[in-house]
């Protein structure tokens, strides 16, 4: 059932959490989105497809400025105050409960489709194939598997399946898709549907973010693509679930009120 | 209502294009899939990411030959017949396999609700309108008269990868790699930005994604199924 309980006089004598439930059902069952049948497969090893996506890495970390090269790095944190630079100071999660209950609902029940599309296809991060491609700072570290991980791929592996066999567990997280320009691309949509005014420049942001994953060199263009593919794919499924467009009404109203903009 | 009259004794008699017929209604509608809030706005040309765009057009065309120049004048034909042929191999013509074109140029006209309008909503300039730079065939530009974003050729591309690749999916790879080749001889010809590109793949992802709910769909995608595998010989 969903509840929707809001009594700001109550909480504030509490100094607790707000006591408002977002909806308890997932915004998309397990299974709605057939990733491993509507995103292309990578690249094979070895293809041309292959060395142009090496060839546009190398490329890209070449003429990005040391400036873009800070911006990947800080959007390697999957959060969404990332998207301040557009919305402004007044754009701050942790005094909004609903938006933030919101997107960690929106990144938990997607969340687990990624990583399912990962196990699928199995592809070695753009540093793991070409010694020539060095991610900045701490980006190639941040997606490492810590030792002793359990070997858990999730992905359908059976006949009729285009997965690949399950290989050994990986140093570092598979690449394809990518999972923070899918989060990017979700949040910018969403973000976008709250704030209008703002669209061009939060599609703008939620597609740069993604764009960050290559100037880092810890993705591929293709990965890139297909991550923003998955994210369209999946919100237009969401848009179709009552709860989650109600959900996401209180979350606008919220969103709207904490940046001064008209209801 | 959907009819399925199959007389093959009667075709071979009138030597005749098979008497299946597809579905007359509509395999998805404009309130299905909100297309304009889920695209993203084409990057504008004088931004980062529409300078990106137009240096990738220009990187690419520095690496134009005579083969690649024909392989583009050949795709400028939409059908599923030259996207697929290359990998689903020479028998693959409208004379066999009669019912997948038709299949295929509804799934594109009916998938029109979604990149139609967002044509229209942004009514983006192509390459070659907006750069000198970029060199275009005349009979090319000619073609394209359209606004740029998304691409349409990008979107027929990336809808025949996604159906065909279920149908056989032995050749799902292949495919999607001619599927997206499609759209790529696009922007080497400067008739399409990598944004149109993205934006067609991204339309024909939700158009299909809604397609496939359909049963009327669903029922035209089973018996074009047949036609494809039993046509190539697979079980």
């Amino acid at each position: 059932m969903r509840k929707l309980f809001l009594l700001p006089a109550l909480l504030l004598c509490l100094g607790a959490t707000p006591a408002l439930s977002l909806s308890d059902s997932p915004y998309l069952a397990p299974g709605a989105f057939d990733a491993v049948n509507l995103l292309p497969p990578p690249p094979e090893p070895n293809s041309t497809e292959q060395k142009r996506d090496v060839e546009r890495v190398l490329q890209t970390q070449k003429t990005s400025t040391p400036e873009r090269l800070r911006l990947a790095q800080a959007d390697a944190r999957v959060d969404i105050s990332r998207f301040a630079d557009v919305l402004g100071p007044n754009f701050v999660p942790d005094k909004m409960p609903v938006v933030a209950a919101f997107f960690r609902k929106v990144a938990r029940d997607t969340g687990p489709v990624v990583g399912m599309a990962k196990d699928c296809w199995e592809r070695p991060r753009p540093f793991v194939v070409d010694a020539q491609i060095h991610p900045p700072g701490q980006m190639q570290q941040e997606t490492a598997i810590a030792p002793g991980t359990a070997a858990q791929n999730t992905a359908p592996h059976g006949p009729g399946s285009p997965c690949l066999p399950v290989g050994p567990t990986p140093a570092f997280s598979y690449s394809y898709p990518s999972g923070h320009s899918t989060f990017g691309a979700i949040t910018g949509i969403l973000l976008a549907n709250m704030v209008p005014e703002k669209r061009r420049e939060l599609f703008a942001r939620g597609w740069d973010y993604g764009e960050s994953r290559v100037v880092g060199g810890v993705h591929f263009p293709t990965d890139v693509e297909s991550g923003r593919i998955e994210a369209t794919a999946m919100v237009a499924l969401m848009m179709q679930n009552a709860e989650f467009r109600a959900d996401l009404a209180a979350a606008r109203v919220e969103l709207r009120r904490s940046l001064g903009l008209s209801q | 209502m959907r009819k399925l009259a199959l007389a093959p004794v009667l075709l071979l008699c009138l030597a005749a294009t098979p008497a299946l017929s597809l579905s007359d209604k509509p395999y998805i509608t404009a309130t299905d899939v909100d297309f304009p809030g889920l695209l993203p706005p084409p990057p504008a040309e004088a931004s980062p990411a529409g300078k990106r765009d137009l240096q990738t057009i220009l990187d690419l065309e520095k690496n134009m030959t005579p083969e690649r120049m024909a392989a583009i004048q050949r795709d400028l034909d939409q059908t599923v017949y030259t996207i697929a042929g290359p990998v689903l191999g020479p028998k693959f013509t409208k004379a066999n396999f009669p019912l997948v074109g038709a299949f295929i140029d509804k799934v594109e006209k009916d998938g029109g609700v979604g990149v139609g309008p967002i044509k229209q909503k942004y009514k983006k300039l192509r390459p070659f309108q907006y750069s000198k730079d970029v060199q275009t065939p005349e009979n090319i530009a000619k073609g394209a008269g359209g606004p740029t974003y998304p691409s349409g050729h990008s979107t027929s591309g990336a809808e025949v990868a996604l159906i065909l690749g279920m149908m056989v999916p032995e050749k799902r790879e292949a495919l999607y790699e001619r599927g997206w080749e499609f759209g790529i001889n696009r922007i080497t010809s400067g008739a399409a930005y990598p944004s149109d590109f993205e934006g067609g793949h991204i339309a024909a992802t939700l158009a299909v994604q809604a397609m496939m709910k359909n049963p009327a769909f669903r029922a035209d995608f089973d018996a074009v199924k047949a036609e494809v595998r039993k046509g190539l010989g697979l079980s």
